[in-house]
């Protein structure tokens, strides 16, 4: 077991460094970080052989027995990475970074972030823990008629956070897949029907073709950065999300959909009345939602390893 | 054309279909992109997987500053327009990487090494301008995940996220990879590492959890309950 001692909530962190204690049982962690100030450099020690190291003293190799860390379900331990409001820690970009970034705009191409052409603004929810739900923006690009590729963002404005990736793949894709994969997809039919995915800014007659490919899609998204739990940097093991479903634990929070509704405004009787006439695929691969049938979501663990390494390569 | 030189799979999958291709056009001029509007630099580096050294991956990154001491980039496995997108990077400065839980400090891999090294570069941009930013990538730390195994030759994104890492030592770095992209580039990494001597790294030097505190880290699926879901559909209004 370990506790914290202290642990500084400052975000003037030139002024007040984190200040963190852990106690350790001997077979447990080994490892006790203390760091009073910038100027002294940060002390380790162990139960392990020291070494000496620039920068730190009393340095070790650390040991993490038997032990997972920053799985994907599990909430990180507190520090001044993660406080109310998620906000971001951090100075205001500089005028010079700015600088940087204009320059490096007029002679580079940027071919691939500008394939992206399709916006969709939905929900999701974590694939360990269902009456968790997040608005999503994703940023599409179609690869071909069956596989689109979507970076997924927390907001649509410039400082929206990059949260995770999702996949879209046809049923017809999807049917090629083994089983085993097949239970990290979602499906997306109810999600599409009910208008809870929409296309901001485009009028709904406008989304109806889109909307009646997607219908039939199935998606696989891992977030990678758990801002709805506070996290103000990207923490943990990316976490697998799932899609909402006409189930009751799988139910988007309406006030959460009506925010949104009123944000884009998206009227919830024109949505309903174009998507009721659309097909529903005529069947869900039962392995997709694998929650549904088999009671059982998913968490990622991150695990210590031996590092694979070809004899010349240290 | 810049095409990486570990053979492309194509995307399994029919052609996009005339009708839906218009329609992406139109959503592209009317909808606003905003996030993606802030992702103003490419650069080029390498990352292998935390659990095993020898599977190298030439990995594109375009990226945006969320602010001064946070950068987030979206990785593709080439710089072309029928790039796959393989992974997602966060760049953050030393002072907040010190801020992160020890427990997730070993995800976390230096910049120091493969920056010095030259083996991250900015294509297209001269190096008088990418050192520039250089100096500061050099003292960051980064989180790197991939979700497509393309190393592997995976057609498709199967399985579950992977913890890459970066350089942190000469020799690691397959030769052949490297005179492929020194070539397709036209750069030189030792060219780059005379010209960045004067670059540092972290001002505590680099913290020993880094770098997955120089073992392998590998990703586990693990089953969960979820409470069973009632046979009630809930009406949407």
């Amino acid at each position: 077991m370990h506790g914290i001692a202290h642990v500084s909530e400052s975000t003037d962190y030139e002024r007040t460094p984190p200040l963190t204690v852990w106690n350790t049982g001997k077979d447990d962690i080994s490892l006790i970080s203390i760091q009073k100030s910038f100027k002294e450099a940060p002390r380790y020690s162990c139960y392990h052989k020291k070494g000496q190291k620039k920068g730190y003293k009393g340095i070790h190799s650390v040991l993490y027995l038997n032990r997972s860390m920053a799985s994907s379900d599990k909430k990180p331990s507190p520090t001044p990475a993660i406080g109310l409001g998620s906000t971001l820690p951090g100075k205001p970009t500089t005028l010079g970074s700015k600088l940087i970034e204009s320059g490096a705009m007029m002679l580079q191409s940027m071919a691939p972030v500008r394939q992206m052409n399709l916006h969709a603004c939905t929900f999701a929810l974590y694939g360990h823990d269902l009456s968790r739900q997040i608005e999503t923006h994703h940023f599409i690009q179609r690869i071909n008629q069956d596989f689109l590729q979507c970076a997924v963002f927390d907001s649509d404005k410039p400082s929206a956070r990059l949260i995770g990736v999702e996949y879209i793949v046809s049923d017809n894709i999807f049917e090629t897949l083994p089983s085993e994969e097949q239970k990290l997809w979602h499906s997306h039919a109810y999600e599409i029907k009910t208008g809870l995915w929409t296309l901001p800014g485009m009028p709904e007659l406008l989304q109806d073709p889109e909307h009646k490919s997607l219908t039939k899609t199935y998606g696989k998204f891992w977030c990678t950065w758990q801002v709805d739990r506070g996290d103000r940097l990207p923490l943990g093991a990316p976490s697998l999300m799932m899609s909402a479903q006409a189930v009751d634990i799988a139910r988007v929070n309406p006030e959460l959909v009506k925010r949104r509704d009123r944000k884009y405004g998206v009227s919830r009787g024109d949505a309903k009345e174009s998507r009721v006439e659309m097909a529903e695929p005529e069947w869900i691969n039962p392995n997709a939602d694998y929650w549904k049938q088999h009671g059982k979501g998913f968490a990622i663990d991150v695990v210590p390893v031996e590092m694979k390494s070809s004899g010349a390569l240290i | 054309m810049n095409k990486m030189a570990t053979s492309h799979v194509n995307v399994p999958g029919e052609p996009t279909e005339t009708g839906t291709a218009l329609l992406e056009t139109a959503t592209g001029t009317i909808q606003g992109f905003q996030p993606i509007n802030n992702i103003h630099q490419h650069l080029c580096a390498f990352h292998f997987y935390a659990h095993d050294m020898t599977r190298q991956v030439e990995a594109h990154h375009f990226c945006g500053h969320l602010n001064e001491d946070v950068r987030q980039c979206l990785i593709y496995d080439s710089p072309n327009k029928d790039a796959r997108l393989i992974g997602i990077e966060y760049i953050v400065v030393e002072s907040l990487f010190l801020t992160l839980p020890d427990d997730e400090k070993p995800l976390w891999h230096s910049h120091e090494f493969e920056v010095k090294g030259g083996y991250l570069f900015m294509p297209g941009v001269p190096g008088i301008v990418e050192r520039q930013d250089l100096k500061q990538v050099c003292k960051t730390y980064g989180k790197v995940i991939h979700f497509w195994q393309v190393d592997r030759g995976d057609p498709l994104p199967l399985g579950i996220p992977q913890i890459m890492m970066a350089l942190t030592r000469p020799g690691q770095l397959d030769e052949n990879i490297a005179k492929d992209v020194e070539k397709r580039f036209g750069v030189s990494f030792e060219e780059q590492r005379e010209q960045r001597k004067d670059l540092s790294g972290p001002d505590h030097g680099i913290h020993p959890l880094a770098n997955a505190a120089g073992r392998g880290l590998k990703t586990e699926l693990r089953e969960v309950d979820i409470p069973p879901a009632t046979s009630m559909p809930r009406v949407f209004v």
